[in-house]
């Protein structure tokens, strides 16, 4: 077991569980979202950060062939998801104040991108 | 020497190439704090001498004067020039007051707006999750508690465990260092003067950079960061064409992705003073006993103006 990812503030294990699990696309068993997570956690951590997860309500689980299979809980067909969208990008005037991840790419750009990534350095 | 006043107008014009150059040498959160400052000082500096401006034309009007108690007209310089320089800062006032609240109003609205939408919806640990398949995520600044991290199931989706981890830090950093307050101080200065404008992108790049970097310390690699970063990026356009795209591929060589994932594969800057740095303290300093002096020699006028 690594200390230091047990170490970790609770709340990020439990969002890199979930995030695992929204990855993921299909119900998972316990062993399954141990493996898709990148911090080395012991079995006995990964049951109970889902079963905190489920008592809050933002997954669900179902029976499954040995024990449970888990799934995050969607809110209704991406309706936030949309809503959120048509309110950001309003006329392509973009909130500055609200850091995005990255941003599209021009497509010089992206060749860059690619040569960068593909390259390994310069 | 009305022209004291008009110095730190045009001031602002030095400081986008200095911005440029130390976004890219110095470390992120060093070139983050000295160019916000700048940014903000220089607006304070703008601000002050616009309204300094204002009172040649306000003491021409007789009330006004009464008002004051001026027995003699204020001698600010050749009347005719001091007039009409007084009635354009009255016009940049009224035009940067209007842009100031109505953007303004329009930003808080959109935030307010942002927030109510993710408000019915779980989260751990900060994070929520959006059923959509366009990769996105956004550090959704808190307006009174903590901050929300925002991504799409496209987005993690996108990535494997390891950038997903780095993605989530990247996140948690603009939070935990509040970036949004230093973009905020940045876009308010932009929007009362247009070489301060120029400044923002500037400020947007080094809190990527700076967030990128925490990243880089807490997943323990800086090519996973740049991995992330760079398939994100390819990934949310490939998600079809996104409204504004456009704008940002504006006259720029590259854009900030590649930048960010460049600097990610190379070195790092660690220098936290650079003579750039100086050179922006010096250009703050200058706007400051300018416009310092401008109004003390305002103020004097004034006094005389009195009779004193």
């Amino acid at each position: 077991m690594d200390s230091a990812s047990e170490r970790r503030p609770a709340g990020e294990l439990e969002s890199s569980v979930l995030a695992a699990l929204w990855a993921a696309g299909q119900p998972q068993s316990a062993a399954q979202v141990r493996a898709a997570i990148p911090q080395p956690l012991a079995r006995t951590t990964v049951a109970t950060l889902l079963a905190r997860l489920h008592e809050k309500g933002v997954i669900d689980r179902s029976p499954g062939g040995r024990g449970f299979l888990y799934f995050p809980l969607e809110d209704a067909h991406g309706l936030t998801a949309r809503r959120m969208h048509r309110e950001l990008d309003q006329d392509g005037d973009r909130s500055v104040v609200l850091a995005r991840f990255v941003e599209g790419l021009s497509s010089d750009d992206e060749a860059e991108l690619r040569r960068l990534l593909e390259g390994g350095g310069q | 020497m009305i022209a004291l006043l008009l110095v730190p107008l045009v001031l602002p014009w030095i400081l986008p190439p200095l911005a440029r150059r130390a976004a890219a040498r110095v470390r992120p959160e060093a070139a983050l704090w000295t160019v916000t400052a700048a940014a903000g000082l220089l607006a304070v500096a703008v601000v002050a001498c616009l309204g300094a401006l204002l009172l040649p034309l306000a003491l021409a009007i007789a009330p006004l004067a009464a008002l004051l108690h001026l027995i003699r007209p204020l001698q600010a310089g050749p009347e005719p020039v001091a007039l009409g320089i007084s009635a354009l800062s009255a016009g940049f006032v009224a035009v940067t007051g209007a842009t100031v609240v109505r953007r303004g109003l329009s930003e808080a609205k959109r935030l307010r707006g942002a927030h109510g939408d993710v408000a019915h919806l779980p989260h751990v640990g900060g994070l929520c999750v959006l059923e959509d398949s366009r990769p996105d995520a956004y550090a959704l600044p808190g307006l009174t508690g903590p901050g929300r991290i925002v991504v799409t199931s496209g987005m993690l989706r996108s990535l494997d465990p390891h950038e997903r981890e780095a993605l989530l830090a990247h996140e948690r950093a603009h939070l935990a260092a509040r970036h949004h307050l230093f973009l905020a101080v940045a876009q308010l200065a932009g929007w009362c003067h247009p070489a301060l404008a120029a400044v923002v992108p500037q400020v947007q790049f080094a809190a990527e950079r700076a967030a990128d970097e925490s990243a880089a310390r807490a997943t323990g690699s800086r090519t996973l960061t740049a991995r992330a970063v760079g398939r994100a990026a390819l990934a949310a356009t490939r998600g079809g064409p996104r409204p504004g795209g456009s704008v940002l591929a504006a006259g720029a060589v590259t854009g900030p992705v590649p930048a960010r994932v460049k600097a990610l594969l190379g070195h790092a800057p660690v220098r936290w003073v650079a003579p750039v740095l100086l050179a922006v303290a010096l250009l703050c300093t200058t706007a400051g006993a300018s416009a310092l002096s401008g109004a003390v020699w305002l103020h004097r006028g004034v006094e005389t103006a009195q009779g004193e």
